[in-house]
């Protein structure tokens, strides 16, 4: 008995670090993240999708939240899109410009880099922003994570 | 009227054309619009998911730029986002369901089109009438074409056909004319008049033949009719079933109001002649005919003879058998050769003076008498000679020697008429007699001899104041047997005669 179960455990954790080792080859999952202070827990695909691109900026409890992203051609930036609406920069771009001139949507507030991104975190706790999952910190807090 | 139908046809046509067309422009509208919108459908969803009113405003004002459509309006969720400022809500809009940008499985809102029904209506209408118009004006151009061509081949050469088959007139059919209209193409209206011309020559031909055939027989019936009604001689056809099938005029006169053919028979002297004559021709079926002379007697109750001919009439016509026969029977009247006939005969065998048999019908008849001599009667001849006749004629003249001679044979002949009894001038003043009794005595004969001799010696008057008297010698010879020859017998009494003379005469004497 306690030979299987070392057994299992050890098979368990063979998978476990082969998934790792092959997602990190690629790409590490991206977290999408708030700051530590902030009331939200956990997020939706769909309430992320909603929030970045353009629906909302306003959870349903009222509470106000601000998405902050990269510039275009940012690393993972095409990997955020691509994982949570499938599509691409580009695709993303077009999006946003044929809501340009009305101005009733905004595209989220693009950043230089995943530094500024933290360093903004950490002063407005109604942001939210995404990053590799190595990157998080104890001020943040995953909401999401986009495999 | 090929005309009125292809009008009729082409108005027919028209209708469902028209039905049809119309059905497709609002089919085809209806799929117009579907695309136009179908096209809207992913801006409108990005202007509800984002909830931008100017965005939508903007796609429902490009829409409605479209005929096609009346009014839009684009509704979430919560309600109306954005509606055009037109909106006729009494035709049923098509609605759109407006997916999420992002999650396909997700619908944000929908985008509701009113289509303009007006617009879509009078657009099909419009694309009807167009149908219909070419339509008609096509189906116009084929029917006129049509009737052009029909009146040129076949309607313009059947009516001068019928016209001139209307001129054809058959009560006179000797004058019948071929029809001709010019028409010279070899179709089927060619082959038609050919056909009628022939029909109309076959028509003609054998009506000239019919008639020629006709009058032919009429004037051959004509003659035959002359020849049998005209006949001297009676023509009668006799069906022994059916009595007098045919009789001509002269027939009818003879044989009178009668039908059968045993009143026919029964009207002669001797019926059973007929009958039998009759019943040769229907045992032999002899085609030759039977000639008999037969005697009837007439309405006057004359007797007439006639020469008929009977003849067995075989009817080629008549298959049927049957006991059924046809009888030709002429009648030819004969009375007067007949008569003549009996003329001729009683002078050829009578003395002319006298009346008596002459010398040669009293040897035939004597001849008769003698063939039949049988034992129980007594057959005699006796020949009477006048004694002194010539001084008479001398004296007197010859035609006081006639007187004599004359009242002599009454005198005889007054003795003798028994029906056998044979009286005859032997010739000059010499008479001979034969006679036949059934039983007659010696004795008696020589009564019968003397009163004879006194008959003859009473005076004769010769005018009214001369008177003279004359006697005569007689020999009797008696007969026995039918072998005796006349002449044997005639010499006999002739032998005795002039024994009587010798002996002083005015006597008989019987041998």
């Amino acid at each position: 008995m306690t030979r299987l179960s070392w057994l299992c455990r050890l098979i368990l954790v063979i998978t476990v670090s082969s998934a790792a080792t092959c997602a990190s080859a690629f790409a590490d999952p991206i977290a999408v993240v708030v700051p530590k202070q902030s009331d939200i827990n956990a997020l939706s695909r769909k309430q992320v999708i909603d929030i970045f691109m353009g629906r909302f900026d306003f959870l349903e409890n009222g509470q106000k939240i601000k998405p902050v992203d990269y510039d275009n051609g940012y690393p993972f930036r095409e990997q955020f899109y691509r994982s949570l609406v499938n599509k691409s920069e580009r695709q993303i771009a077009a999006y946003w410009s044929r809501l340009l001139f009305s101005g009733r949507a905004k595209p989220p507030t693009q950043v230089a880099s995943v530094e500024v991104s933290i360093d903004e975190l950490s002063n407005d706790t109604s942001m939210i922003t995404y990053v590799p999952v190595n990157l998080v910190s104890e001020e943040m807090k995953i909401v999401l994570v986009l495999e | 009227m090929v005309g009125i139908v292809g009008i009729l046809v082409s108005i027919a046509g028209s209708f469902i054309v028209f039905q049809l067309a119309q059905a497709e422009q609002q089919r085809f509208s209806a799929h117009l619009l579907n695309q136009i919108a179908q096209g809207s459908v992913k801006p409108a969803a990005i202007s509800v998911y984002v909830n931008d009113i100017e965005l939508a405003q903007e796609i429902l004002a490009s829409l409605q730029i479209n005929d096609l459509i009346l009014a839009a309006e684009i509704r979430n969720e919560n309600g109306v986002v954005a509606e055009t400022s037109l909106k006729d809500l009494s035709g049923s809009p098509i609605a759109f369901a407006l997916p999420h940008p992002f999650l396909d499985s997700d619908v944000v809102g929908e985008l509701l089109v009113y289509p303009d029904n007006v617009f879509i209506q009078s657009l099909a209408i419009s694309d009807a009438r167009n149908s219909v118009w070419e339509m008609m004006l096509v189906s116009m151009a084929l029917t006129l074409t049509m009737y052009v061509a029909i009146y040129q081949l076949l309607s313009r050469p059947l009516i001068k056909l019928s016209t001139a088959f209307e001129r054809v007139d058959p009560s006179n059919p000797e004058l019948l004319e071929k029809i001709d209209i010019q028409y010279t193409r070899k179709d089927e209206v060619g082959f038609l008049i050919s056909g009628i011309n022939r029909l109309i020559h076959a028509v003609r031909i054998n009506f000239v033949a019919e008639r020629r055939l006709r009058m032919r027989t009429e004037k051959l019936e004509q003659r035959f009719r002359l020849v049998f009604d005209k006949a001297s001689v009676g023509i009668g056809l006799i069906s022994t079933h059916k009595g007098i099938l045919l009789e001509n005029p002269v027939f009818h006169d003879i044989v009178g109001q009668i039908c059968s053919l045993h009143d026919f028979v029964n009207m002669f002297d001797n019926p059973e002649v007929v009958s039998e004559a009759i019943h040769e021709l229907r045992t032999t079926q002899q085609s030759s005919p039977i000639t008999i002379d037969l005697s009837y007697q007439n309405s006057e109750q004359q007797t007439r003879w006639v020469n008929c001919l009977f003849a067995l009439v075989i009817d080629q016509r008549s298959t049927e058998r049957n006991d059924d026969m046809l009888i030709e029977v002429i009648l030819n009247d004969v009375t007067e050769r007949k008569e003549k006939e009996a003329k001729s005969k009683y002078l050829a065998q009578h003395d002319a003076l006298t009346g008596l048999l002459n010398r040669h019908g009293g040897e035939i008849k004597l001849q008769a008498l003698l063939q039949s001599i049988t034992n129980k009667t007594m057959t005699a001849v006796m020949l009477i000679d006048l004694d002194n006749f010539k001084p008479i004629n001398d004296s007197y003249g010859h035609d006081a020697g006639d007187v004599v001679l004359q009242e002599t044979a009454q005198r005889i002949k007054r003795l003798f008429n028994d029906d056998d009894d044979v009286c005859c001038r032997w010739g000059g003043d010499e008479f001979v007699v034969g006679f036949r009794r059934d039983v007659l005595l010696p004795s008696a004969l020589e009564t019968l001899c003397n009163t004879l001799l006194h008959g003859i010696e009473m005076p004769i008057t010769l005018t009214n104041t001369q008177h003279c008297a004359i006697s005569a010698s007689i020999g009797v010879a008696v007969a026995y047997s039918p072998t005796q020859s006349l002449e044997a017998l005639l010499n006999e009494a002739d032998e005795a005669m002039y024994q009587v003379k010798r002996e002083g005469r005015s006597n008989y004497m019987i041998v």
